[in-house]
This record gives C-alpha cells, structure tokens and sequence, in this order.
C-alpha cells in the first residue's frame, strides 16, 4: 500500500528515528543531476510493501532509481530514506536488500546451490545456515530439481530464477527486480511472476522494471510511472485512469441492439453521451466510472437486451502511457 | 502455401546426448514460430536447417536443397538473425551491413546499394554513418535484420527479435517483420518466447521438447481449450462467486477475476441479472480467447511439467533463525 | 435528485420500445429461431453468423498435429491469475499524477517499402576475396576491419625502418663512402640481418608487428559473436581459416619480403651493381626470401593459434610476444649455464634463425644440426595449424 504522502515533511530536515510504521522506501524531492544531464527531477515517492511495477523509456531514470535506493548514488537535493536510514555509504540496510540486475554474468562453474549458499555466507550466516536458506530459496523459485547442476549449463529461465533466489536468501524486505523475465520461456515467466506475486503478498517491497507492459499487468496493478526523470504517476493503475480527466472514460459494450441498449443508458444522471462506432456496439461516455458501472448490470438486465462483452478500452497500461507520455487523446 | 522445410527422422546424437529425436516437420512458406521450452533444442534445430550439422540420421531438405549436403546452397537462401551480439562494435553499420552483402557472395558496389536500401526498409537511415558501438539495444537488432535480408532470402530465421527492445522499438521490430512477411512474400521462422510477438505475427507454430517435435500446425487449429466468459468484479467479488454458485454456474475464482464456462448465449444475461441482484460492478466480461501462452503452457502441463501455484510456493516454510542485527543498525528490524 | 435509475418507461412513454418483461420472453424464442431465419435470407454475413452461432463449432480435419496425431487439438483449461494489488475489488487505493508530459512527440510519417532483390550471387572464391579484402584494404581504407591505430602506426614505422638498409645503401651510393657502402651493402649478413638477425630492429619489431596483428584476429571474433555472421553464410570454415591466415601472411610479407626485395633490386639499381650481380648474388637473394618465408609463415601461424585460444584483446598480443621472446630468453640462460646449444630448439625464433643461415651458407652459430631446427619448426608450425583448425570449429553460430 501507498501512503499517503502528505504526511510526509515537506522540505524540512527531520532527524528519521526509525519507526515500525515508516514507509520501506522514502524520496523527499528529490533530484539527481550527473553534470548537466537530469537523471531524476523533484522526485517524492513513499513504498511499504507490495508489488510496484516500475515503468519508463530507457533514459527514464529508472536505474539512477535504483541506485538512489540502494545508497549507490547521493543525491544533488533531498533526502532518501531506506529503511528510515540514509542509505549512502550506509551499510546497514543492505542486510535487508535483494537486487537482482539486468547483467548476466553468473559464476557459470558453480552449481546453483553453492552459488547461492557462498553469497549467503556473504550475509554472515555459518555454512550449515547458508546451505539451508539456499536450499529453501532454490526451491521456492522451483530450481530444486537443478540445484546440484553448473549454472554454466542452465537455460535462461533457469538463470533468471537463480538470481531472484540470491537476491531473496537473506529473507530481504525489499527486492529490487531489474528486467527479470528476459529471456525466459512461458513456463519459467509464470513461475517467476508467481514468485513475485507471493513475495507481494507476505508484506515485502517489490520493485520490478520491465518493458513489457503486459507482463507487468500480470503480476500488479500498483505501477510507478517515470518520464525524464518526472515522476508522472504513482498507485493503482486504475485509480490512476479514473484521475485522468481530461480522457473521458468509456464503457465499451458489445451487443446487438446498440442503440436499444444506448437508450436504456442515458438517462443515467453520469452518462453524457453514447455512441455506436459499429453497428454491434455501443460506447458509453462518462466522468464518473463507477457510479455507471454500478448500475450497469442492472440498466443491461432490464432491457433485456443481451451485452456479449464489458470492456474499459483504455483502462490498460499502454493506454494510461501514451495518455501520459505522448500526450496523446 | 508450398513447404519450405520438410525433415524426416532426423536425429542427431552427442554422444549419449539426444539432442534431436526423430523430428519429421513440415513448415509451409509464410509466418511460423519455433516454440519450446529452454533447452529444448531449438538451437541445434536452427544450426540443421542451416545445414551446419552433421546428422546422426535422417534426412531433410530446405527450400528444396538437401541438408546433408548442399548446406551452401541453403545458407545463400537463409537469412540468420541471431539473438545475441554480433556485430562489431568499431565499424559502421553501413559498412558492416556491406560487408555482410559481400560474405554471402554480392558483389561490393551491389552491395553497398542494397546495404542503403536495407538500412532505411529497417528504419535507421538517418544513423547508418554512425558506429555500431554507439547504437542502443533497438538499433542494433535493426542493423542485425538489415544483415540477414541485404541478399533478400526467401526464409529468414529469427532468434529472439524483440530481446531487450522497448515498448516502441518491439512494436516496430514487430511490424517491419509482418511487413516482410507480407510485401515481400516471404517467409519467417520465429524463435521466440513473447507469445504475444508471436501471435502477432505467426499463425502456424512447431513445438518441440526435449528434441522431440510436440505440436505443429495453425493456432487456431490447435486450440480446444474451454470456452469461458471471464468477468472482472469489483466491489463485491464473494457476494457474486456465492450467486454464481447458487445460480448453478460454477466458477472459477482469483482475487477479482472469475471465470464461468460458457454453455450458450443465456450465459451472458445470467451473470449480469446475478450482478445486478448482488449489485456488484461488472468493470469486464468478455469471452476468455485462450492465447497461444495459455496453449503453452497447457501443453507443458500435459508433458508434466506444471507451474507452481502460490499455494507450492507457501508449503515450504522460511527456518526462523534471526539475523543478528549490524552494529550500525539502529532500531533493528521492523 | 432522485437516486434511483428512472426506468426507461418514464422517460420515453411514446416509444416503441417495449417494456422489459416482455423483450425478454422474447428473446428467447428469437435465439433458438435463429438458425432457420439467418438461413432464409441467404446472405453471406448471417451465413457466418450461422457458424457462429452453432453451440460447438466442429473441429475439421487440419493438417495440425499434437503429440503425434494428425488432427490432434489442445485441450484443457487455461490458467488464471490475478495481478497483486487486485485484492476483492477494492478500489480505494490513492493515486498521484504529478504532471502531464509536456513534451509532445511529433510522429514521423515512414513508409516502409520492402524491394526485393533477385541479383546473382557469386561464388566460393570470390566471397573469400572479400573477406580477404576487409583484413588488408582496412589498414588503408574506411570500410573494411577496423583496425586499432596503434596497429597501424606501428605497422607503418617498422615498414619504414625495414627500409632502412635501403636507405643506407642509397646514402652511401649517393656519398661515395666506402665505409657505407660496404657496411650496408648486400652481402650473406646484411640479407640475413634483413630477415633474422639478432639485430634489434628485426629481432624486436617484427614480433611486435605480429602481435599487433593477431591480436584480434580470431578473437575478436569469438568476443564480438561476428562469428554467427560467417558462418550462417555460405563459408566454409578452412576458408575462413585460411583467407584469415593469408591476409596476415600477406600484411608480414610486405614488411618482410617486400621490403627485403626492395633492398635487392635497390642494390642493383642504386648500388651501381648492375643486372649481372643477379648471377652472382640470386641464389643468395632466393635464401633470404625463402628464409623470410618460413618466418612469416611460423610466425603467422603461432599468432592465429594464440588468437584463436582466446577470446581478449590482449591476450595473444601478449603471449606472442612473450613466446617469442620469452623462449629466447630462458633458451639462454640455460644455455650460459648448461653450455648446450641444443636447448635453443625450444624457441622458435633461433629456429629460423638456425634455418636462415643454413640457408645463406653464412656459420653456424649453433652447434646442433640445422636439420634439428628445420624439423622443430615444422612441428610447431603443425602444432599451431591444428591448434587453430579446432578452435576454429568451435566458433559458434548460436548459443542455446
């Protein structure tokens, strides 16, 4: 869940006692500039837990992000908050960080599990600990089967795999996700989504950054949106939509009696308008989404006139982007 | 429609290794994809038809030319799009592209023309004087397609076109392939595992496993999956799932999304009377169009190999030693 | 405001529309109906409706197969999933949309047109020519390799000093200085020094041009993955070996043999010797070259080899170097301490060196047979052609 960030301080320096209730991930205004190239520009966002997609064109500032997050970079003005500390230079967090980048170099002659077990003995565990949370970890991204193989000869899913489980064997708070379904088949991309699903869903913060819009509409509805170094829109997907209002909404209904149906919509006090782009549907136009979609099933049961599809044509990320991004209408 | 690929039996052995077992394809000219899991010995699929390969038996000819042993007869028909780097960074992506022209046997002023011409179809005209190191990810694998059809073959074999593209630069890769397909009248083998890109643009595909050939043929042709309405519930979702079920329909349910299998037309005008009662907003309904991913992994399932579901992934339970808290830390955890 | 939806009999009394309970006794009986209606009117839209329309749609034999059989579907249920943060359709989650993009990109217009080409293409010899033209014309010319320009400076500073005898030989024609002439003039040591002597020019040079050279020759090749662009064409791999071998044989050539026959026919023209010194001196002139040769051959074959293993740029620049050099080196010192001259069989240069004066009939400054270094040279040159024919074949086209 997102908090909501007015209650978050607005410029001045607050010491940040750590609190139980402090958001995971904190940016106060921030703004980072590598000499006169904008990486991100007066950027405030708070995350505590769940699945954020982070989406953006390359040159974004997705990856200046993630390093702000992870302490790699400072930044030029505000303040970030990781773990309610400043992560720069700061080595406490990362005991409680998963990051799992774009690059591939793996150490391809270990087998799986010593390559996750030797990065867990990183974390300060003994070898028998190690070798049991990279058992554990290996298994809950289903690489049990391969743990005792060289990661040399795995295929990519598999690889993918093994790097979220070495990022997750310190039982992180916050996984980092950079591209992570590159490359892998179906089998491999709907085991990993679930993967980060289940993450979600035990209370972790999960950032992961893809291009493919329809892979990030699987695995979540709360999305951060960046455009040159802006953020342009951060929370529910949907809740995002319904704040655009400049963008009418639209019901699309698919029947064989539009204009029958049509007339049954408009009286509706949210309704201003319909149309009938072809003859077997009817688009209904209003600014208040739910309040007509509410008394949609009743208005389509009592003109018993039969509605075949239901569909927010634009209510989809690629939609929200370009209304976003491109400016488009 | 004439066949482009025709293989019988052909097998081929690494020591104990099968890695192709008894493949008998049958690939017609236009669109097709080469499906199958990691590891499945796609790779090895590609270096036969390209005829590189010595086979352990079996026999098989592309574009008319015998694999075994007219493999350059084939390989100045094929276009080879890799999936990984191959370009060299210092030159040009003109001259790299001419270079590629001559390799296959053009001759040079020829190809340089056919290089400009190749360059602009894929769109980077404007950047083919620039170094192939200063190129981003979409501009390399253009340059990548312009080096498979300077020589315009008749098939050309895509590895993983879209990897790494953004948004803007797969919808373009996407299209320039489709309209290869269709100006050009040619035909495309796609590797790829965006089931999305592939039904984009391919509407037969081959499977294989384990160098065994699963499935072949049209898409459409191979989907029997149910039919089912899916319905997207907001405000309300248990209250429409217990309807449902006291209606007689049974559902299936995750979070807000529900399906129903659809029995007739009534089906329809069930579920948004037992809305309207439940009084629940319907944001979607629309007949669930199994996708060629849903086909996938369908047929994965049938070879055993299912997908964890979150309920696998809860049974193993995370051992409860505790991290010992860094000096530094303050608070501890949260 | 009234909170209810009116019903649509209140607001549009006078319409035609009926009232709800009866549409929908109606329809019912419409739908079953339908097939025998759409029929009647025999157009080719309700025809497919007509399809459509059909409860289960047959599956007609196709030429599809799954799992072996002719006509085979896929059947099962396809899966469901829910994104997170979908939760029981709670839509209260907040949202913030900071700022509208103000930037609006302007399409381009770009038409695509696909032209075919249906030239002739050419055959094996004349594709190796081109591979053999991108190594050589690249030193020279934009277009082809790109070679490094340390690579080609230093290429063409030890060109100019290989010339440098000639150069002597023309200043002391010019001057008339005896002690010139003699010194730079062509004799069994000054054509010896020319290829192989221990002389630092050549001893130093020409390895470090060839290091240069090699370098990322092969391996460039395996890095980039340009590997996956030759061979998915119609070259053949020994061509491929071969046509690279030749362009390095032909670039040493030039600062060796060429430069060397410079210096002969420089001799004759400029010494003042004239044509008859041929008669003399050929022989001798045809031993150096043959000398020449055999180092440009070694050393090209030994550099591909070390190219070939690896997949760094420094790598075979480094270890050439220090292979030729380096055996040399420790070569000596066991010989100061062991006093046996045989140990110089390990490197290759004394090698040629051993060859070379066999060669020009100048002494030996070994004590072994020249037939032992002859035979050593024979099996290192095998050795870094098979070496270089099994790296070779396994440069790979695709990388599952």
């Amino acid at each position: 869940m997102i908090p909501d960030l007015s209650q978050v301080g607005t410029g001045e320096t607050k010491e940040w006692a750590p609190v139980a209730e402090a958001p995971h991930i904190m940016l106060d205004h921030v703004t980072k500039t590598y000499g006169s190239v904008m990486g991100l520009n007066d950027v405030s966002i708070a995350i505590k837990g769940g699945v954020t997609g982070i989406l953006g064109q390359n040159g974004a500032g997705k990856s200046t992000l993630f390093k702000l997050i992870v302490g790699r970079l400072r930044p030029s003005s505000g303040n970030v908050h990781l773990f309610g500390t400043n992560p720069f230079k700061n080595p406490a967090p990362y005991s409680r960080i998963g990051y799992v980048s774009e690059s591939e170099h793996l150490y391809d002659w270990m087998t799986g599990l010593d390559f996750v077990a030797t990065l867990a003995r990183l974390y300060g565990y003994t070898r028998e600990e190690a070798k049991e949370r990279a058992l554990h970890v290996l298994d809950f991204v289903g690489l049990e089967d391969v743990a005792n193989k060289e990661i040399g000869k795995y295929s990519k899913g598999m690889r993918q795999r093994v790097k979220i489980a070495h990022a997750l064997v310190n039982e992180p708070d916050l996984i980092i996700l950079d591209e992570p379904l590159a490359g892998c088949d179906p089998l491999a991309r709907t085991t990993i989504m679930n993967v980060v699903r289940e993450l979600g869903a035990m209370g972790k913060t999960v950032l992961v950054s893809s291009h493919i819009l329809s892979e990030i509409e699987r695995i979540t509805e709360q999305i951060l949106i960046l455009h040159n170094g802006r953020l342009l829109a951060l929370g529910n997907l949907h809740a995002i939509r319904e704040l655009l209002d400049q963008h009418p909404h639209r019901i699309l209904l698919r029947t064989d009696n539009p204009r029958g149906l049509g007339t049954a919509f408009l009286p509706h006090e949210d309704v201003y308008g319909v149309r009938f782009p072809k003859n077997d549907e009817l688009v209904v136009e209003t600014n208040n989404l739910s309040s007509v979609h509410q008394a949609l099933p009743g208005i389509c049961h009592k003109s018993g006139i039969r509605v075949t599809a239901i569909e927010n044509p634009d209510d989809n990320l690629e939609s929200l982007l370009g209304y976003l991004i491109e400016g488009r209408s | 429609m004439q066949t482009i690929i025709a293989t019988e039996n052909l097998t081929k052995m690494y020591g104990p290794h099968v890695a192709l077992d008894e493949m008998s394809l049958k690939i017609s000219s236009g669109a097709t994809a080469l499906l199958g899991p990691n590891g499945a010995g796609k790779s090895t699929m590609i270096k036969t038809l390209l005829g590189l390969i010595q086979l352990t038996s079996g026999e098989g000819e592309v574009l008319g030319y015998n694999i075994r042993t007219e493999g350059d007869n084939i390989r100045q028909r094929i276009g080879y799009m890799p999936e990984y780097d191959c370009l060299t960074p210092e030159m040009n992506a003109i001259h790299q592209v001419k270079y590629c022209g001559e390799l296959t046997g053009m001759n040079t002023n020829i190809a340089m023309q056919r290089a400009h011409e190749v360059l602009e179809y894929v769109g980077l005209r404007d950047q083919r004087y620039r170094e192939i190191s200063t190129f981003s990810t979409g501009m390399m694998q253009a340059t990548k397609l312009a080096c498979a059809i300077i020589h315009d073959p008749e098939l050309l074999i895509c590895d993983e076109p879209t990897n790494g593209l953004d948004t803007k630069a797969r919808g373009f890769m996407l299209d320039t392939l489709f309209q290869v397909v269709k100006q050009g009248d040619r035909s495309i083998l796609m590797c790829s595992h965006l089931m999305d890109d592939v039904e984009k643009i391919c509407d037969r595909i081959v499977m294989i496993h384990k160098g065994k050939l699963i499935a072949q043929g049209k898409i459409e042709d191979l989907k029997a999956i149910d039919r089912e309405i899916e319905i997207w519930v907001w405000g309300g979702a248990s209250r429409m799932e217990d309807a449902m079920i006291d209606a007689g329909l049974k559902p299936r349910r995750t979070g807000r999304v529900m399906r129903v299998v659809r029995q007739d037309e009534t089906t329809y005008d069930l579920v948004l009377e037992l809305a309207a009662k439940a009084k629940v907003q319907i944001r979607r309904m629309e007949d669930y169009e199994p996708s060629l991913e849903d086909l996938f992994l369908v047929i994965m399932e049938r070879l055993g190999y299912g997908v964890k579901s979150s309920a696998d992934l809860l049974k193993s339970q995370p051992p409860t030693t505790a991290i010992a808290p860094l000096p530094s830390q303050p608070g501890g955890n949260f | 405001m009234e909170d209810e939806i009116p019903s649509v009999d209140d607001l549009f009394p006078d319409d035609d529309l009926q009232p709800s309970e009866p549409i929908s006794e109606e329809l019912l009986p419409i739908a079953e109906q339908s097939p025998q209606t759409i029929v009647e009117d025999d157009d080719i839209e309700s025809l497919m409706a007509l399809e459509q329309a059909s409860a289960q749609p047959e599956i007609l034999p196709t030429d599809a197969e799954f799992m072996g059989e002719k006509g085979g579907v896929v059947t099962g249920r396809g899966r469901m999933e829910a994104a997170f943060g979908t939760g029981d359709g709670d839509e209260t989650a907040t949202a913030q949309v900071a700022q509208v993009a103000s930037d609006v990109q302007t399409g381009t217009i770009f038409h695509q047109v696909y032209r075919p080409w249906r030239g002739k293409l050419n055959s094996r010899w004349v594709r190796n020519w081109a591979i053999l033209r991108y190594h050589i014309y690249g030193l020279f010319s934009k277009g082809h390799k790109p070679w490094p320009v340390m690579t080609k400076l230093v290429l063409f500073g030890v060109l100019v000093a290989s010339i440098g005898d000639l150069l002597m030989l023309t200043v002391g024609a010019a001057t008339g200085i005896e002690a010139i002439e003699r010194l730079a003039g062509i004799s069994r040591g000054n054509l010896y020094g020319h290829v192989l002597s221990f002389w630092f020019r050549n001893a130093c040079t020409y390895p470090i041009v060839t290091a240069l050279i090699i370098g990322g020759m092969i391996s460039e090749d395996r890095r980039n993955g340009t590997s996956a662009l030759y061979f998915s064409r119609p070259i053949n791999r020994r061509d491929y070996a071969a046509m690279k071998f030749l362009s390095v044989a032909i670039i040493l050539s030039v600062v060796v043999l060429f430069t060397l026959s410079a210096y002969y026919l420089g001799a004759i023209l400029v010494g003042g010797e004239g044509w008859s010194y041929v008669m003399d001196t050929g022989l001798l002139f045809l031993g150096a070259f043959a000398a020449g040769t055999l180092l440009v051959f070694t050393y090209t074959s030994i550099g591909l080899a070390l190219s070939s293993v690896s997949s760094g740029k420094f790598f075979p620049a480094v270890a050439f170097i220090g292979l030729i050099l380096g055996t040399k080196m420790v070569a000596f010192l066991i010989w100061a301490l062991f006093d046996s001259s045989a140990i110089y069989l390990i490197s290759p240069y004394d090698n040629l060196a051993h060859v070379g004066q066999w060669m020009l009939g100048l002494n030996h400054t070994y004590e072994h047979p020249a037939s032992w270094s002859l035979v050593m040279l024979i099996t290192m040159n095998a050795v870094s052609l098979y070496i270089l024919s099994a790296r070779v074949s396994s440069l790979e086209v695709t990388r599952e």
